[in-house]
């Protein structure tokens, strides 16, 4: 489909090509490895004022791989690996740098691997200093210290013995497992997974809470928040979904006194619950305005079920195309997720695009003092 | 380039390169002396309150720099408000506490809270082991850091970054000891959480523009000043194309239907009848658009094909 040139037999297309193993690609390890360790070194016997000039280069340079990486137009359609050749040096450039990225990318990892060193340094540093002093709360750094040297021991002697042939097997099947594989799957699948989703599940009664305290109509903004939170969060109750499917949008096809009804049940049903909010500690003034609310919530039912009540003549059908439609509360929802709620997070996410594109540019630049003088 | 490279379109590049002019200008112009206005944003007035109030009390400052995996913008921001923070602490001689979800952010967060402490002359204030390692596990660091927060009886927590579902749990933690909460989520989705429990939310970019607000140096406030033109920008942008769609003929939805990468190499010819905003945002629109028709006539007519043909 394309025109590109073909060579015989794979060849290496850029420098981060060699092949595994071969004496081309040792020397560049170890080349790699000196200049990383030359460089660390640099920077230890550097003075204060040289070192900021080496680090800011590094991060221009990291940085500006990654800027070529999506202005430079790619190529699409390549095969890499298959010996296939770039036409000229401008398509040889971008092969160079789509090449190159699985070698950069891991230079971040490499890095973050060291540092783990460092964050289990400093735990232990303040966990045992706190055991070895019998400092406050030592008992949860005796248990962490434990839980982190037991799973350290048996994650690793179910790694290694897991390696060569006898992995495969015990990722078949369970009967070639050995202790060290049945102690690591109780610590990792049995107590640890399991403490989490523990966690995880405490969030449920965290957000009732929450919602408990962000739903009171101290304001005007909250009792919008209230009244749109409540829409949304009924149109998602099936029971609603179910009657208001069947009878919500019939309010406009309703009888005069049907509607008189139904409006004053609605009321009542806010008020009501206004009042039950807002009873603060008063029993009799919370128990009146339940029993309020429920009745409200009766009529309501008995109107909008289409129940003939004596004296009002019962509620027509609402034709399928009808305009009274659009009073459903489940479009009423959805009307509110489209319109309000998407428009303000898109402009929420312009608003943090920019911001994190001018923060990522400071730090390319170099043109930030971390830490700020004030 | 030729037709086997992928043609991404010219305008987000265009606005992105607008844009990070937008920032440079402005920082240039900050440095130039130039006085630049910021507008007043209640959260961040709030941190000075909060340290304040844990001084009286008498009890620590929680930090959380967020759930990054490894050290980014978004903690890298979070790190320089806990400078600000910090500051504020070490002249009170407050202790606080800075919880690192991450290795990589521990050892900058380290530095930074140090350098701040040697810069207001207090390094003996300084406690290194008030900068620790929690855990990269999400629960575990949810637990602890909660844990953390009820023994030690914070006064003020701030929870700046990129949270997820742990949002509340810590939120609400801190709560339930009375601490004055500062929080920010860069993830849209918990910022609902962290309004519903906390005291104080930056939200979106407010995040962003706290250094400069905080710190008043040029370059970060002249960097804001560049953001606001970049997002007038893109107001305008937004602004246009509502007219542009509002006056477009083709239903959008049923062209994009009929999208098919394999189309993307042949030409693409203008269509007069295309408006030209609409073929900026859209490039590959016109001959979609002249598919799409061609689709709708042959299944409309089934006779359409044999005339193509002839």
């Amino acid at each position: 489909m394309f025109p590109v040139a073909q060579a015989a037999a794979p060849l290496p297309t850029t420098f981060w090509a060699d092949a595994n193993g071969s004496a081309t690609l040792w020397i560049k390890i170890a080349i790699t490895l000196a200049l990383g360790f030359a460089l660390i070194f640099a920077l230890l016997v550097a003075p204060v004022a040289a070192r900021r000039p080496i680090v800011t280069g590094i991060t221009f340079l990291a940085g500006l791989f990654y800027v070529l990486k999506w202005l430079y137009p790619e190529p699409i359609a390549r095969k890499g690996g298959d010996g296939q050749l770039p036409r000229n040096a401008a398509e040889g450039f971008s092969f160079w740098l789509s090449d190159a990225q699985s070698v950069v990318t891991p230079v971040s990892n490499v890095i973050v691997a060291l540092l783990i060193g460092l964050g289990l340094a400093n735990l232990l540093k303040i966990h045992l200093t706190r055991l070895l002093k019998a400092q406050k709360d030592w008992g949860y750094s005796l248990v962490l210290l434990v839980c982190m040297v037991t799973f350290v021991i048996f994650g690793y002697w179910d790694w290694i013995t897991r390696q060569g042939p006898a992995g495969a097997a015990m990722q078949a099947s369970r009967e070639t497992w050995g202790f060290p594989q049945y102690a690591n799957d109780l610590l990792f699948d049995g107590l640890l997974q399991n403490m989490e989703a523990a966690m995880f599940s405490v969030v449920a009664f965290y957000i009732l809470s929450a919602a408990y305290r962000a739903f009171r109509a101290r304001s005007v903004e909250a009792s919008i928040l209230l009244v749109t939170a409540l829409i949304v969060m009924v149109s998602l109750l099936g029971v609603v979904t179910l009657v208001d499917d069947q009878t919500i949008g019939r309010f406009l096809v309703l009888g005069p006194g049907a509607q008189a009804i139904a409006v004053l049940a609605i009321l009542g049903m806010a008020g009501g619950t206004l009042l039950f909010f807002r009873s603060a500690g008063n029993r009799t003034l919370a128990a009146a305005s339940g029993v309020g609310v429920l009745v409200a919530l009766v009529a309501f039912i008995l109107v909008f079920r289409g129940v003939a009540l004596p004296g009002l003549p019962s509620d027509p059908p609402v034709p399928p195309g009808s305009f009274a439609n659009n009073f459903r509360i489940t479009e009423i929802a959805a009307w509110i997720q489209k319109n309000l709620q998407t428009p303000a997070i898109r402009g929420i996410d312009f608003g943090v695009g920019v911001g994190l594109l001018a923060m990522g540019l400071r730090l390319w630049l170099s043109l930030e003092k971390t830490g700020g003088n004030v | 380039m030729g037709q086997q490279y992928l043609d991404t379109g010219w305008i987000g590049i265009a606005i992105t390169l607008l844009v990070i002019a937008f920032v440079l200008i402005n920082i240039a112009r900050a440095k130039g002396g130039k006085e630049l206005f910021i507008r007043r944003i209640g959260g961040l007035n709030a941190i000075d309150e909060a340290v304040g109030r844990a001084t009286e009390l008498g009890k620590p400052v929680f930090m959380v720099p967020g759930l990054s995996d490894s050290i980014n913008a978004k903690s890298m921001q979070a790190i320089n408000i806990f400078a600000y923070v910090s500051r504020v602490a070490s002249r009170f001689s407050n202790p606080i506490m800075v919880c690192c979800y991450n290795a990589s952010i521990l050892a900058v967060a380290q530095e930074v809270i140090r350098d701040v402490y040697q810069q207001e002359g207090a390094v003996e204030k300084y406690d290194p082991d008030s900068v620790r390692f929690i855990s990269d596990r999400q629960f575990a660091f949810a637990a602890s850091t909660s844990g953390l927060i009820l023994r030690e009886q914070a006064a003020a927590v701030f929870l700046l970054g990129e949270f997820y579902a742990e949002s509340l749990i810590l939120a609400e933690t801190a709560n339930s000891i009375g601490a004055i909460q500062v929080a920010s989520s860069t993830e849209l989705t918990q910022t609902p959480f962290f309004i519903a429990a906390c005291d104080y939310v930056l939200i979106g970019d407010e995040f962003y523009a706290a250094s400069a607000y905080l710190t008043r140096q040029p370059v970060l406030v002249g960097s804001l000043v560049g953001q606001d033109w970049g997002k007038l920008l893109l107001m305008g942008l937004v602004a246009a194309g509502i007219l542009a769609n509002t006056v477009q003929l083709t239903p959008a939805a049923d062209v994009r239907s009929t999208y098919k990468e394999e189309k993307l190499d042949e030409a693409r010819p203008l269509q007069r009848e295309e408006t030209a905003f609409s073929h900026l945002l859209t490039p590959y629109r016109d001959k979609i658009v002249e598919d799409f028709k061609k689709t709708v006539i042959r299944d409309k007519d089934p006779n359409a094909a044999k005339k193509e043909s002839k």
